[in-house]
């Protein structure tokens, strides 16, 4: 049996947080979800319950999430990301390649949640 | 000075906006043409939200004086059973360059309608209720964020924002909140969904030196 992949969250939007982790089950059986709203609250969710991919929001209070993606890897240079995102420009999308993060686009919607699956942690 | 008080002194013939701007038409053209990109992007988004393909009217560009906004916005307001709107503003600073309130408008009963549908058929009254805040100021964040990424893009200039900020009320009292600048660049495209018409206005307030330098950015894009 697979272990059970775990899965960190990160949005200041609540429903979008919701929505998220609703697509992720329906899609993947036996995954672990941990949801924060901001970067501080995910960097110490992350050192609480090491998950081992992200999907991060870009805008939120306090650090945005690249700048969140930069410290998880930190913790976990290896560690998967995808940044989830309204904000489409070009500059931002250059940063996400620079640091090694999958960019996607909002809404959230199931067929985006399986593409980032499918790239953070395909199934063998 | 009040809004009145302006009606009261204003001369036989007002001049307009882009007037005083000094504005040529192949200006508002290419305006025009520049928010028709990003508003065509901004309801792309919007039809993948609601998970329905939408019917989109043809974008309206136009610089108004503020008390004709709030004019134009008080027919919408009172198309409705309730007299109020809902906005979701995000303010937008353009590397120095420009800066603009963006603020999305739908009749507060049209709000509704859009996170139900954002939320989906399994979602029941209560979540919908105890969602409503923050679905709206996810909305807003995506369609803002969509319309404001494609002039980003269009400009090849970074453009940084603050976080969605919701409010209902009447249509007067958002815009005199929201607003200081005289004349108004509003960019308004109708969102017609097939069981429910909905009809969004986008706005992008900009004061005169920032509407100066947005124009500039438009004659460099467009080489005119």
């Amino acid at each position: 049996m697979n272990p059970l992949l775990k899965v960190l969250v990160v949005d200041d939007s609540r429903v979008s947080r919701m929505m998220s982790s609703a697509m992720i089950k329906s899609i993947r059986a036996g995954v672990e979800i941990v949801e924060a709203d901001n970067g501080d609250a995910a960097l110490l969710a992350q050192k609480a319950t090491p998950c081992d991919i992200g999907i991060l929001d870009m805008n939120m209070p306090g650090m945005t999430g690249l700048e969140l993606a930069a410290h998880l890897h930190r913790l976990n240079p290896d560690m998967p990301l995808a940044l989830l995102t309204a904000n489409v420009q070009d500059s931002v999308r250059n940063r996400a390649d620079e640091e090694g993060v999958h960019f996607f686009r909002k809404p959230v919607r199931e067929e985006v949640i399986g593409q980032i699956l499918d790239t953070l942690a395909p199934q063998r | 000075m009040s809004i009145a008080d302006e009606t009261k002194h204003a001369p036989a013939r007002a001049t307009t906006p882009a007037e005083r701007l000094a504005m040529s038409d192949l200006q508002l053209d290419a305006m025009a043409e520049t928010f028709n990109l990003s508003l065509g992007e901004a309801a792309a988004v919007f039809s993948q939200l609601v998970q329905e393909e939408i019917e989109l009217s043809v974008p309206t560009v136009e610089l108004l004086p503020r008390a004709a906004l709030i004019e134009r916005l008080e027919i919408m307001q009172d198309s409705g059973p309730h007299s109020r709107l809902c906005s979701i503003t995000q303010r937008f600073d353009a590397a120095g360059a420009f800066h603009t309130d963006t603020m999305l408008i739908f009749p507060e009963d049209d709000s509704l309608e859009i996170v139900r549908r954002m939320l989906g058929d399994e979602a029941t009254a209560e979540t919908i209720s105890e969602l409503e805040q923050d679905a709206l100021a996810e909305i807003g964040n995506i369609i803002i964020n969509g319309c404001m990424s494609s002039i980003s893009n269009l400009f090849r200039k970074e453009i940084t924002g603050t976080l969605p900020e919701v409010v209902i009320n009447d249509s007067r009292t958002l815009i005199m909140e929201h607003c200081t600048a005289d004349d108004v660049l509003v960019a308004r495209i109708g969102m017609h969904l097939a069981v429910h018409n909905v009809s969004g206005f986008v706005l992008f307030m900009m004061d005169i030196p920032s509407i100066r330098s947005f124009v500039g950015e438009i004659e460099h894009l467009f080489d005119i």
